[in-house]
């Protein structure tokens, strides 16, 4: 499983709706020639995505979402790979600069191709993908929040956590000269 | 599969679990306190899952993101997920051990990594846990050095209140110039 963290600065929600607007994958996704649904059953989403790399690659793909939180991908047909299957996570970034997309990627191209060479591929896809998403979103217009985003914005933006007391140096004369505790470590000076 | 072996360590600390939690999640400060770390910076959080990113000191530029799991007040694990990290896993688990203390262990999954025989990285867990026994210590309400009959001269504290100073026995809460 190859992993990757982006940070792209949008909020949630805008990312949300790129990862899933999947008839416009072509717009942003490297390679991507075209991206069709071909079925759609609640939350999840069936795709015929045709991708050019090193030759032309026509998958069908199923998504499902989660409200928000992300979406798992897996592989319906394909008549080059063997398994392609992964996750995209959104989560607001802790400085309030965007979302955190983490990516999860599995990708089997069948025996005949080694295996550092097929992680060293999807690490790239992974990576490119990722460049891609954040270069699209940079370009888009700033999306309305949804309601369900609203309602939470004021909480993501609630009181600090008091800080915890925290003792930075201390100096203690004693009867042979001075002791000084600095940030966890103590040091003696005679007198 | 890649050759992986375990380093642990344990130590009883000096602070009751909820603090050692506390700092152990505090991943901004990572750098105040954990050895190889130059610089911490918490992306993202959301119930018990964390992803942070670490500037390593050594080798010196080296980047390393990593998912984090918590189980509040018992368990913080680290995996990485992108950069050269020369763990798999890197584990704290916290247990009461009475009296405000705790008996910590510190468990890598390491990679095979010349690293591993040389520097920091030879007695990493022991050093790591050393080095939080000393951090936590900032927290503490009195610290005993200089024996009991020791004057107290001079005391720098950082609060909610701003940077305390307390000199001969008087505060002063010191303002940024």
């Amino acid at each position: 499983m190859i992993k990757a963290v982006i940070n792209v600065e949008a909020p949630r929600h805008q990312v949300y709706q790129v990862l899933t607007g999947y008839e416009r994958y072509q717009e942003w996704l490297p390679g991507c020639e075209k991206a069709k649904v071909t079925a759609v059953n609640g939350n999840t989403t069936d795709t015929e995505i045709v991708i050019k790399s090193m030759k032309v690659m026509t998958m069908g793909l199923r998504f499902v979402s989660d409200g928000g939180q992300g979406l798992t991908f897996s592989l319906l047909s394909s008549s080059d790979l063997k398994g392609y299957s992964g996750s995209y996570r959104l989560m607001d970034a802790a400085d309030g600069t965007g979302t955190v997309v983490i990516t999860e990627m599995e990708l089997d191209a069948g025996a005949m191709v080694p295996r550092f060479m097929v992680d060293r591929m999807a690490k790239k896809s992974i990576d490119d993908t990722g460049n891609a998403l954040r270069a699209y979103v940079k370009k888009l217009p700033p999306a309305a929040a949804p309601a369900q985003a609203a309602q939470a914005a004021p909480k993501a933006a609630g009181p600090a956590k008091p800080k915890r007391a925290r003792r930075i140096m201390t100096v203690r004369k004693t009867g042979g000269g001075f002791q000084v505790w600095y940030m966890g470590r103590e040091f003696e000076l005679k007198a | 599969m890649a050759f992986t072996f375990n380093k642990q360590h344990a130590e009883e600390i000096a602070a009751p679990p909820e603090l050692l939690y506390e700092i152990l999640t505090d991943y901004d400060s990572y750098a105040e306190w954990m050895p190889l770390i130059g610089k911490g910076h918490l992306m993202a959080r959301e119930g018990d899952l964390a992803i942070a990113e670490f500037d390593l000191t050594s080798p010196q530029g080296a980047h390393v993101t990593v998912e984090c799991i918590h189980t509040r007040n018992r368990m913080v694990m680290t995996r990485p997920i992108a950069g050269a990290a020369p763990f798999t896993r890197m584990q704290w688990d916290i247990e009461a051990a009475g009296g405000g203390k705790s008996h910590v262990t510190l468990s890598l999954r390491c990679t095979a990594n010349i690293r591993w025989l040389t520097g920091a990285y030879a007695n990493l867990p022991k050093l790591a846990l050393r080095s939080l026994a000393a951090h936590v210590s900032a927290f503490a309400a009195e610290i005993s050095i200089g024996g009991p009959d020791g004057e107290k001269l001079l005391e720098l504290m950082e609060t909610d209140e701003g940077l305390i100073c307390w000199l001969n026995g008087k505060k002063y809460v010191m303002k940024e110039a």
